[in-house]
């Protein structure tokens, strides 16, 4: 199968998630070129029967396996790991910062699932924890993840810009925001810019986000 | 064959059914008659423990069974009458570890009370998050069943009902430890067995065949068992535990049996009083060559008459050549003894054969996985992943 051109979604293997892809996925308006680089231009709106056809993967269609690398594909860390991860948050509170050696065998932790997942980090990955209070944007523009995990206690939404065409025009298809709840993660496929969102929110978004080597 | 002149037994595991009746309809249950009502009625109730204990086979402390069916369909009244009668055909008394294995689903208050007031030790069936045991946990309408389950267990814990759980294994399972660990840790539950989906009577194929599988599988233990025993506190997972104890006991050697393929270590009675022993699966099954499974009816045939049956010499031939066998060719026999005889026939039609899918996966890489954590602390940690 050849999907048509844009982002694509679909869950990763290997991983069973009820999802309600209407409820979680909507488009923007647009592209922006700014001198910061690709920004979206508003208003959201829901994607479309026809839209979300295009969007979101069929597993059941032959070829799909071949398709994933260049799907953002939605995962989900189970309940123990994210208790883990705010075990290390505690501990941190009680000394005033995450101890490094906590964090490192937490990350340690989510790479071991992720390589049983059949998804591997590249070696060199680095995890970066990304935390913002309500008001805040927490996640970056970066075009340099591998993927990025929800750890908070609230859905957060993320979104999937395309690159500039190579004469550098915008693209033209317009970005995607993907709701993730608690626990879930996206791996990006690479090329892909993960954009801001500034969505409403009621607590700390807490972002797991995992960059490829050497980039920032 | 030379004759064995040691008495048989003695009996480790009585495996009575109440009723073949389930009143849900597993998808790879290996139960012939599930659909059937049939109950044991209070005669044969009390002939079978009348057998039991005139067999001379109770010389020692043995567990009591109530499966082969849902047990809890039967009135709670049934199991109060056999409450009593084991009280009064248990003389000198023994211990008795009372058991039962449920699938939960009809479990309330007053079976809570009955299960503290008689010690009765439920186990409880239930395959994990709803995608994987609803899938072929069903009603014979094709419902789901977790919830009615969750329930049942719930229930079990307000009463403070110790319980233990088995899960069947199917080849998506083994994709999900992580998920099956979140779910026994949610669901407060201390221990944990794992069946692998067998080919047993009417179930005839399993999906882990396959040669993968055993890779699935080992990778899937492996997995569960560093979250098992990470936990705080650990989870007690009964593979892990019998192949410890397998590594750390006495070897089998010649001649040595395990509890499933020696002659009357298990004796199991159907509801309509019939028994037989080795494998509790091979009770209401039959082959061409064997005939009937059941040696006899508690109501009329004596264990002597059962052991001096020439089916029952013939089938203690063939399993013993099957063991015999697994001794030969198989290097995990030191810690195995020998596959179970109903997996044996039910995959090959012969007991006199050796490694079966049960062997592979339940036996082998449950041993190469249990032995590989147990050498752990002495050897060095593994190269950290680097973030």
């Amino acid at each position: 199968m050849t999907p048509p051109p844009g982002i694509h979604f679909a869950v990763a293997p290997y991983f069973h998630i009820d999802i309600d892809w209407p409820g979680r996925l909507s488009l923007a308006a647009g592209v922006e070129l700014t001198g910061e680089g690709p920004v979206t231009r508003p208003p959201w709106r829901p994607a479309g029967a026809d839209e979300l056809a295009a969007l979101v993967l069929d597993p059941t269609q032959p070829g799909a396996r071949e398709e994933l690398p260049r799907c953002v594909c939605l995962f989900a860390v189970p309940a123990h790991l994210r208790a883990a991860f705010w075990d290390v948050v505690a501990r941190g509170e009680e000394q005033g910062q995450i101890p490094a050696d906590d964090f490192s065998a937490f990350a340690d932790e989510v790479a071991r699932f992720l390589a049983f997942k059949q998804m591997p980090l590249p070696v060199g990955a680095v995890f970066e924890l990304l935390v913002s209070r309500p008001g805040q944007t927490a996640a970056p523009a970066t075009s340099s993840g591998w993927g990025l995990i929800n750890l908070g206690e609230e859905a957060v939404s993320v979104v999937f810009l395309s690159p500039p065409a190579r004469d550098g025009s915008a693209p033209d298809h317009p970005p995607v925001r993907l709701q993730l709840a608690p626990g879930e993660g996206a791996r990006i496929p690479a090329g892909l810019l993960l954009g801001s969102d500034d969505q409403e929110r009621e607590q700390a978004e807490v972002l797991l986000l995992i960059r490829l080597p050497d980039t920032g | 064959m030379a004759p064995d002149s040691s008495p048989p037994g003695p009996l480790e595991l009585l495996v009575l059914q109440p009723t073949p009746f389930c009143n849900i309809n597993c998808s790879y249950c290996y139960l012939p008659d599930r659909q059937s009502t049939k109950q044991m009625s209070a005669r044969t109730l009390e002939q079978t423990f009348a057998w039991v204990f005139a067999s001379g086979l109770v010389r020692e402390p043995f567990t009591l069974l109530w499966h082969a069916g849902e047990p809890l369909v039967v009135p709670r009244a049934f199991y109060e009458t056999a409450v009593t009668l084991l009280e009064r055909y248990n003389r000198p008394p023994v211990g008795i570890h009372h058991a039962l294995q449920t699938n939960a689903t009809l479990i309330d208050d007053e079976w809570c009370r009955f299960f503290i007031e008689h010690d009765v030790h439920p186990g409880v069936s239930v395959d994990g998050p709803a995608f994987l045991h609803d899938r072929h946990r069903r009603t014979r309408q094709g419902k789901g069943t977790l919830d009615r389950v969750l329930r049942g267990i719930r229930l079990l814990r307000e009463h403070g009902v110790p319980f233990y759980v088995i899960s069947v294994l199917t080849a998506e399972a083994l994709l999900y430890p992580d998920e099956l660990f979140d779910f026994y840790q949610e669901q407060q539950i201390p221990t944990v067995a794992f069946n692998v989906e067998e080919i047993e009577g009417p179930h005839t194929t399993s999906s882990l065949l396959g040669v993968e599988m055993r890779e699935r599988f080992r990778r899937f233990f492996s997995r569960f068992m560093d979250l098992a025993l990470a936990a705080d506190p650990p989870l007690a997972v009964r593979e892990f535990d019998t192949s410890a104890r397998a590594l750390l006991g006495p070897r089998y050697g010649p001649g040595s049996r395990t509890q499933e393929n020696k002659p009357w270590a298990i004796v199991n009675v159907d509801c309509d009083g019939n028994f037989s022993t080795y494998s509790p699966e091979l009770l209401g099954a039959s082959s061409p060559r064997h005939g009937s499974f059941a040696l006899g009816n508690v109501e009329c045939d004596s264990l002597e008459a059962a052991i001096a049956l020439e089916r029952f010499q013939r089938l203690e031939d063939e399993i013993c050549l099957g063991v015999e066998r697994c001794r030969q060719t198989c290097p995990y026999f030191a810690f195995c003894g020998g596959g179970p005889p109903a997996n044996k026939f039910f995959e090959t039609g012969s007991f006199a054969a050796t490694e079966t899918l049960f062997c592979r996966l339940h036996k082998q890489v449950c041993l190469d996985v249990t032995l590989d954590r147990l050498e752990k602390p002495i050897t060095a940690p593994a190269e950290p992943t680097r973030t």
